[in-house]
């Protein structure tokens, strides 16, 4: 609120984060090459061929800086105002992607509008964060609220199950990111704790005979219970606790061989039980590893990749764009790579934490989170940290759909971030 | 206060969480690279890609008068990626039935619908190597490639055609295993065999990948390492001769139920094998080249060898053509073992007539008179005469040759006798024929040829000439009494019935009795062994021949009878395809002499033309398009012929093509029955011509 400098007069990057910019071309630019490189061929050499996924992915990217410059132009106040309105219209193309979507690889995620396929999944992550911010920065809202709670789930899960009817798992996954958000804005450690320890029941569930585990578990509790005898209430929790362990180990084998699909079972099979299954279900994240491990410290050079080139990684200018970064940039490369993703999530979190607006902060969290998780599983799934689920690498990975709704979710932090003076609420 | 530190400690918490993240991935990345990085790296090279060996077309074996008689042809199985790069869902889809009418056009073995549903659902199941024709031409492929879809090759259509070669023998049977076979778990046989370095080229290399579902598939569309073609092989084998020679000898196997039989024909001046059937017999009726008999089958040749004994005996000068022999007994006794002749000639006779009458008594008797007292004599005669040596030939193989030595263990005191008469001695029976071959081509023994030349893309590689063994086997005198002997036996001796007035053969039976196995000579159920052995025209020998019939059980078992009517049959043909070798058919049938072969009108310059060629003595009256040609007394008289227009020509006598010529120039039309020349024409000559009328040739 400079009254001397009227609106009108002020460039759109006026107050912009330029570091997150910055950050932003590098790895856009940095995807773009090692598009090229996957699916390089001979008789294409132009990075330009607009019929080959590098010369498509430029026009992303162009179309992404459009975008850029609309969101950079609009009223910051506009997203919060009109948060719920996109929600809304992103839930909408969910159910509607049900009724006539296309299936690409098994998921009914596309509507396909001629040669143009939108995934609406992407921007619903968008959509979700700012409904979420709106919701939390509202007046009386407080996380130890029973009420809160139950909206602020009630708000992920609807995305979440729409996403699940298109079988889309990986998607659905994302959205778990914004409990970290909650986490920030106060949900107890409690959820957390339960998170990790339920996660971890559920590998050694898999790794280890659920009897040995149960039996392991009870002498700990027991001895802990033994040791606590005093803490009458701890007891009563503890004991509450291993009943419910126990449970969950066994409901785990019945869940995984039961409800889990054959193929999303077996993904989670090659990554606990080493080399099973080499030529089988096994293959992509072996070939993923090969990759990257036949790069070593310095990589092959650009373009001199062979696993990627000739197609042993599958979807290796998609999901698995991360190995030829890892077969041709080598150690050295990937790591900077993974240091400029640490370095955008670093900042935005710097970013959404110098906000007064709550809603700013939030919606940065969100950002982050999702980022965050997005890296973690999909370069976790090429090294063989994670399950093979089929997501994109933010901003690096071949896809309109996928640019387009990082570009936004990102750029509308720039602008919401670069009149944090003015949006004192 | 509580609140904001509380808040601060879940910044950090997120701070830290996301740190923790990046270098657990971090370290998993350099765990990868750095300390498994050498099993990645290994499983890369065996696990996705391997250099697959890509056979190079094996070369041809062509026979001396340039037939194949062993070719490689290049075989396709037609494979597709269903999910090739570059093969999208619309492309597919949309020229999917397209393809399928073209491929069940090809083939004609599927409808086009069933080609069409076959390959949806391939690309339904994410084939990636789908096959859709095994064992496809090299055209069929060309047009293949030509298909929608397909045409867009293996990224763009998933067009994979993997090549295997397949080798065929058109003349399937004849020289079978001369030619030989190469097989992965046998050892190489024939020709085959013995110059697979030389056909089998080098191999290429080509990069495959795996794919899900475990099979390999072509990386590039060509071969990274493309194969060299193999050369080629240029035998000496002549495939008609062997033709005639396979079928003669196989037609008397028959007729006498032989156990097997042998015929090589080797030619005199370069020791070339023109001819080399083995027959084998399967069951009764039925044989096939099995084993090669002609040059691994050694075994005691009989009568065969006494040329050999002869000669030696008049190289040495122990006796002569005219040396009396009494051979009245029909028997002679070595050392308490009786030799006997097969039939008793009650008189005292000549040398040359016991050659002739292949009496065992009179070459016994003399070799042994001759020779008792210093017998290494005898043996090293035959040595210095080329025997008892290996051939060294170009097919592996050779079955082993011996001639004992007085000094060996087991020689007897009945050894000189019985070597006299062909046996105590091994022979296979391309050693037999080299030796007679060398008689024929006046004493220079040359070595068995089987390969002239080898060759890569028409231009020779490697020749091979011709090889003396032996510059002079005996003296000119001996040879040529050798030579007189071998004549005699067909005009006065056992092979008479070999005896033609138009060419000469000279040569020698043999009836051996065969050594069966460890049982011996089996006495009451005796084995014999026929042959022939000799070579044509006797008075300048083109070809030397050996023909072999082992174990006849029906119509005797006489050299005479049974080998030396295949001797001449194939002789006979081949004496009758070799103008060349044919005295001037003039001085053969002078009655033909006098005789003109008078022409009704023909065109000029062919009359001229073939006239001059043939020598005929002609006096030309006249040159025209048209001629005629009449004997008048010592010579034709030629005069042009013309036709006079507007009226039907006179055709009588005409080819069909000077005929249909001339009518249809003259504006009629010709309709023709039988072939020959013309005989009768209807309209008749002279008549006028309606234009498009029709004109009957009778032809005949």
């Amino acid at each position: 609120m400079h009254p001397g400098s009227p609106q009108k007069t002020r460039s759109v990057f006026h107050n912009v984060d330029w570091l997150t910019i910055f950050l932003y071309l590098c790895l856009v630019l940095i995807g773009w090459i090692n598009i090229y490189a996957a699916v390089y061929d001979a008789d294409h050499q132009s990075i330009l061929d607009l019929s080959r996924n590098y010369g498509k992915q430029l026009l992303w990217i162009l179309s992404s800086f459009v975008i850029i410059a609309v969101i950079l132009l609009l009223d910051s106040k506009f997203f919060s105002t009109f948060a719920f309105g996109f929600y809304g219209l992103t839930i909408l193309l969910l159910i509607l992607v049900l009724l006539i979507g296309t299936s690409v690889g098994g998921n009914q995620a596309w509507i396909a509008i001629g040669d143009f396929r939108l995934q609406p999944s992407e921007f619903a992550k968008v959509a979700t964060a700012l409904a979420l911010a709106r919701f939390l920065s509202g007046n009386n809202i407080r996380m130890q609220d029973m009420n809160t709670r139950f909206l602020s789930f009630l708000i992920i899960g609807i995305p979440v199950g729409l996403i699940l009817l298109q079988k889309d798992a990986g998607s659905a996954l994302i959205f778990s990111a914004f409990i970290l958000v909650l986490y920030r804005e106060g949900l107890s450690s409690f959820v957390l704790i339960i998170g990790v320890v339920l996660t971890t029941l559920f590998i050694l569930a898999l790794v280890i005979e659920p009897v040995y585990l149960a039996l392991f578990l009870l002498a700990g509790g027991g001895l802990l219970i033994y040791r606590l005898r005093k803490r009458r209430k701890l007891i009563t929790m503890l004991s509450l606790g291993l009943v419910i362990s126990l449970a969950f180990i066994f409901a785990t084998n019945y869940l995984f061989y039961e409800v889990l699909q054959p193929h999303q079972r077996s993904r989670i099979e090659v990554l606990l039980k080493d080399d099973i299954d080499l030529r089988g279900v096994g293959y992509n994240l072996n070939q993923s590893k090969i990759a990257i491990g036949s790069g070593r410290l310095l990589g092959k050079g650009f373009l001199k990749g062979t696993q990627t080139k000739y197609n042993f990684v599958p979807e290796q200018s998609t999901d698995f764009i991360f190995c030829t970064i890892g077969e041709e940039w080598g150690f050295l490369g990937s790591t900077l790579v993974i240091g400029l993703y640490v370095a955008l999530l670093l900042r935005i979190v710097h970013v959404a934490e110098r906000q007064r607006a709550a809603f700013t902060r939030i919606y940065g969290y969100g950002v982050a989170s999702i980022i965050f998780v997005h890296l973690i599983i999909n370069v976790g799934m090429t090294i063989g940290l994670v399950p093979v689920i089929g997501i994109p690498l933010p901003l690096l990975s071949y896809g309109g759909s996928s640019l387009w709704g990082f570009t936004i979710l990102l750029f509308i932090l720039v602008k919401l971030d670069a009149n944090r003076m003015g949006a004192i609420r | 206060m509580r609140i904001r530190t509380d808040i601060i400690l879940r910044v950090y918490l997120a701070y830290a969480i996301l740190l923790v993240f990046a270098l657990a991935i971090v370290f998993q990345i350099w765990k990868i690279q750095q300390v498994e990085g050498e099993k990645w790296r290994a499983m890369a090279d065996s696990l996705s890609t391997a250099y697959v060996t890509v056979d190079a077309v094996r070369g041809n074996i062509y026979s001396e008068d340039g037939q194949l008689m062993a070719t490689s042809i290049p075989r396709y199985d037609i494979r597709m990626d269903t999910r090739a790069d570059g093969l999208d869902k619309e492309l597919f889809y949309s020229q999917l039935d397209s393809l399928a009418w073209h491929l069940s056009n090809l083939f004609r073995d599927r409808s086009a619908a069933r080609y069409a549903s076959v390959l949806r659902n391939a690309r339904e199941n994410g084939e990636r190597y789908f096959l859709v024709k095994r064992n496809v031409s090299f055209n069929q492929l060309k047009k293949i490639k030509e298909f929608p879809i397909f045409r867009r090759g293996q990224y763009g259509g998933g067009l994979i055609a993997v090549r295997h070669n397949e080798r065929i023998y058109p003349f399937r049977e004849l020289a079978r295993r001369t030619i030989g076979y190469k097989l992965p778990t046998v050892q190489p046989v024939g020709l085959e065999g013995v110059y697979d370095e030389y056909i089998n080229g080098e191999s290429g290399k080509r990069l495959m990948r795996r794919i899900a579902g475990g099979v390999w598939i072509p990386v590039n569309e060509e071969e990274e390492i493309r194969p060299v073609d193999g050369c080629d092989i240029i035998s000496t084998i002549n495939i008609n001769i062997q033709d005639v020679a396979h079928s003669a000898l196989e037609k008397q196997l028959i007729e006498t139920n032989s156990k097997w039989g042998t015929a090589i024909l080797m030619e005199v001046k370069t020791g070339a094998i023109r001819a080399v059937v083995n027959l084998t017999r399967v069951r009764e009726g039925v044989y096939k080249e099995d084993f090669n008999y002609a040059i691994s089958y050694s075994s005691e040749p009989g009568s065969t060898f006494k040329l050999a004994s002869f000669m030696a005996g008049l190289e040495d000068g122990k006796f002569d053509l005219e040396t009396p022999v009494d051979v009245s007994k029909g028997y002679a006794v070595f050392h308490g073992l009786t030799v006997r002749d097969s039939h008793t000639i009650p008189e005292t006779i000549t040398m040359q007539r016991a050659f002739e009458e292949s009496s065992n008594v009179a070459i016994a008797k003399a070799i042994h008179q001759a020779y008792k007292s210093d017998p290494e004599d005898f043996t090293d005669r035959l040595r210095k005469m080329g025997l008892g040596q290996k051939l060294d030939l170009q097919i592996p193989g050779e079955g082993r040759t011996r001639i004992k030595d007085p000094k060996d263990k087991d020689w007897y005191g009945t050894t000189l006798p019985w070597m006299a008469h062909g046996y105590e001695v091994l022979l296979t029976p391309l050693q037999l024929l080299t030796f007679y071959n060398a008689v024929a081509n006046d004493g220079r023994m040359m070595k068995p040829q089987f390969v002239t030349q080898i060759q890569r893309n028409g231009q020779p590689v490697k020749k091979i000439e011709p090889e003396v063994i032996r510059e002079r086997i005996a003296s000119r005198e001996t040879i040529s009494k050798a030579r007189h002997l071998l004549e005699s036996v067909v005009t006065d001796g056992t092979a008479k019935r070999l005896f033609s007035t138009v060419y000469t053969i000279a040569g020698k039976t043999g009836t051996a009795v065969i050594a069966d196995g460890s049982k011996g000579y089996r006495q009451g159920n005796k084995q014999y062994q026929a042959s022939f052995c000799g070579y044509f025209p006797a008075e300048n020998p083109q070809y030397s021949m050996l023909v072999i019939v082992s174990s006849p059980t029906r119509g005797g078992y006489y050299g005479g009878a049974i080998a030396a009517p295949v001797f001449k049959e194939i002789a006979d043909k081949v004496y009758s395809t070799r103008p060349d070798m044919q005295p001037d058919i003039r001085e053969q049938y002078p009655q033909l002499a006098a005789m003109f072969p008078q022409t009704e009108s023909v065109s000029g310059n062919e009359l001229l033309t073939v006239y001059r060629k043939l020598n005929i003595p002609l006096t030309v009256e006249e040159e025209g398009v048209w001629m005629i040609a009449r004997p008048t007394g010592s010579a034709l008289r030629v005069e042009a012929k013309n036709f006079q227009a507007g009226v039907v020509p006179d055709l009588k006598g005409m080819g069909l093509a000077d005929a249909l010529f001339l009518a249809e120039n003259a504006g009629l039309k010709p309709v023709v029955t039988g072939n020959g020349k013309v005989v009768v024409q209807s309209p008749k000559p002279g008549e006028k011509i309606k234009r498009g009328s029709p004109i009957v040739l009778k032809m005949n």
